[in-house]
């Protein structure tokens, strides 16, 4: 044995590192504005990851399969009314002036207001890509990270659609302290396809899911083994002088770490 | 052939890596090498264990004495051919031959000890090596070693040296006694290891294998 200490897992104790590493990933929630079918359209989303099968590549690749992220997404979409409504011109007023006769003054144009429609949907998704094993240590601490390869695909379109079913009655809320307004509702409606809902929320996933990283492993460089036991037994400390990370094959592929103390 | 085997989660220390585990522990416990009566060690501290004075009728305060232990060198199985121990000891398949010296130091009383007076207290010392054969056992917290053998080769007549082989692997087998390896150092914090298998010893390193929790 080349290292110290060699710690071994298989798929199967590989799969747990993995799904515990899901759960210690905090994503702060992301926002943003983004169009969404003209509409500049500011959004803010909130993800966790949970489950996915694991496959391990020699030599530093480990496969997600059906990974579920777990997504709220809020939405705050401004339509200007007066692209649906026209607008509102009263009759000018007139009143009789002597010797002169009627005058008549013309009233301005009512326009309609811009109104902003909220709109939260939370659903699961599920998506599967290859992460590429990484080692660093950082201000004293080792750190094991599994880096996604590349965005994977992932079918955004029942999100889509429930944004578009609950599009309707957030418009009509939106709509009805206005009076006469009620009439935009489906010319809003149909200015927003499935299609433009689809791209907005591949815009606010892309960004979050190209730097996916899971921490897999994350260990003070001074580790500790015994902790201490009273005041005359102090605890007591190694030095983990280098971590190295691969996946090595054999009868079974497996997450290996090699470490020198 | 795969390192976990039928298992899920394994984990290996060489002969290297345990030799330095062992050095951070004796580092930071000294006390657990050096062991010994008043006026020898005053009191319990991180640095000596304070044990009671051999009592014995007619020596008043009892027989003063200190043991200083080295620090255990740990040679694991195979032997190594450049370290071997002594050929009355014989390094077995799975076991680990430990190297290390001890002081003897008595506290020689001069003077008739009988009589209730001041007495003056000689220190007569003598360095011995010691090998020992052990083998990795599990206990509550973590793993240790059981020693089985101790020699001392530089003793003489055999007699005697039976004698100091027995105390010896009383006294070694007590001081090693505190020392315990956690499940969670030999995985180095990976994941935590429900034991399954081990430890054993082989080619040179020690070797635990279970599922993950």
């Amino acid at each position: 044995m080349a290292n110290d200490i060699v710690v071994a897992a298989d798929e199967t104790a590989a799969t747990r590192i993995l799904h515990d590493a899901e759960k210690t990933l905090v994503v702060p929630t992301q926002a943003g504005s983004a169009s969404l079918a003209g509409y500049n359209t500011s959004w803010s989303l909130s993800v966790n990851f949970t489950d996915g099968d694991v496959s391990l590549t020699p030599p530093d690749v480990i496969r997600l399969a059906n990974v579920q992220l777990h997504y709220s997404i809020t939405l705050s979409i401004p339509i200007d009314l007066n692209a649906f409504l026209p607008p509102i011109c009263p009759p000018p007023v007139c009143f009789p002036v002597p010797f002169v006769g009627l005058i008549c003054v013309p009233l301005p144009c009512i326009t309609w207001p811009t109104i902003n429609v909220p709109v939260s949907i939370s659903d699961t998704a599920s998506f599967s890509a290859d992460f590429a094993l990484t080692t660093k240590l950082v201000s004293g601490v080792w750190q094991v990270e599994v880096a996604i390869v590349r965005i994977p695909k992932i079918d955004l379109g029942p999100a889509a659609n429930a944004v578009i079913a609950a599009l309707g009655p957030a418009v009509a809320g939106a709509l009805a302290p206005i009076p006469l307004a009620g009439i935009a509702v489906p010319f809003i409606l149909a200015s927003i396809s499935t299609a433009a809902v689809t791209g907005l929320l591949g815009t606010i996933l892309a960004p979050l899911l190209s730097n996916l990283k899971f921490t897999i492993y994350k260990q003070p460089q001074q580790f500790q083994i015994l902790g201490a036991a009273g005041a005359i037994d102090p605890a007591v400390f190694i030095t983990l002088l280098d971590v190295e990370a691969a996946v090595q094959a054999s009868d079974k592929n497996e997450l290996v770490l090699s470490v020198d103390i | 052939m795969s390192l976990t085997g039928t298992h899920h989660l394994f984990a290996g220390v060489s002969e290297d890596g345990i030799n330095d585990l062992v050095a951070a522990f004796f580092s930071a416990r000294p006390r657990y090498l050096r062991f010994g009566s008043p006026p020898f060690v005053g009191a319990t501290t991180a640095s000596a264990t304070q044990t009671p004075s051999l009592p014995f009728p007619g020596v008043p305060g009892g027989v003063p004495y200190l043991v200083q232990f080295g620090l255990p060198i740990f040679d694991l199985s195979p032997v190594d051919p450049l370290a071997p121990p002594p050929p009355s000891l014989v390094l077995g398949p799975g076991q680990v031959s430990i190297f290390t010296t001890v002081d003897l130091t008595l506290g020689c009383l001069g003077g008739d000890i009988g009589r209730d007076r001041p007495r003056k207290m000689s220190p007569t010392e003598t360095q011995l090596d010691v090998w020992a054969i052990g083998t990795p056992v599990m206990g509550g917290s973590g793993i240790g070693f059981d020693i089985s053998a101790v020699d001392l080769p530089q003793v003489r007549p055999d007699s005697l040296r039976d004698v100091f082989d027995c105390l010896l692997e009383m006294l070694l087998a007590g001081a090693l006694r505190a020392l315990r390896l956690p499940l969670q150092t030999v995985t180095v914090g990976v994941a935590v290891l429900s034991l399954e298998d081990g430890p054993t010893i082989t080619s040179d390193e020690l070797d635990v294998w279970g599922s993950i929790t």
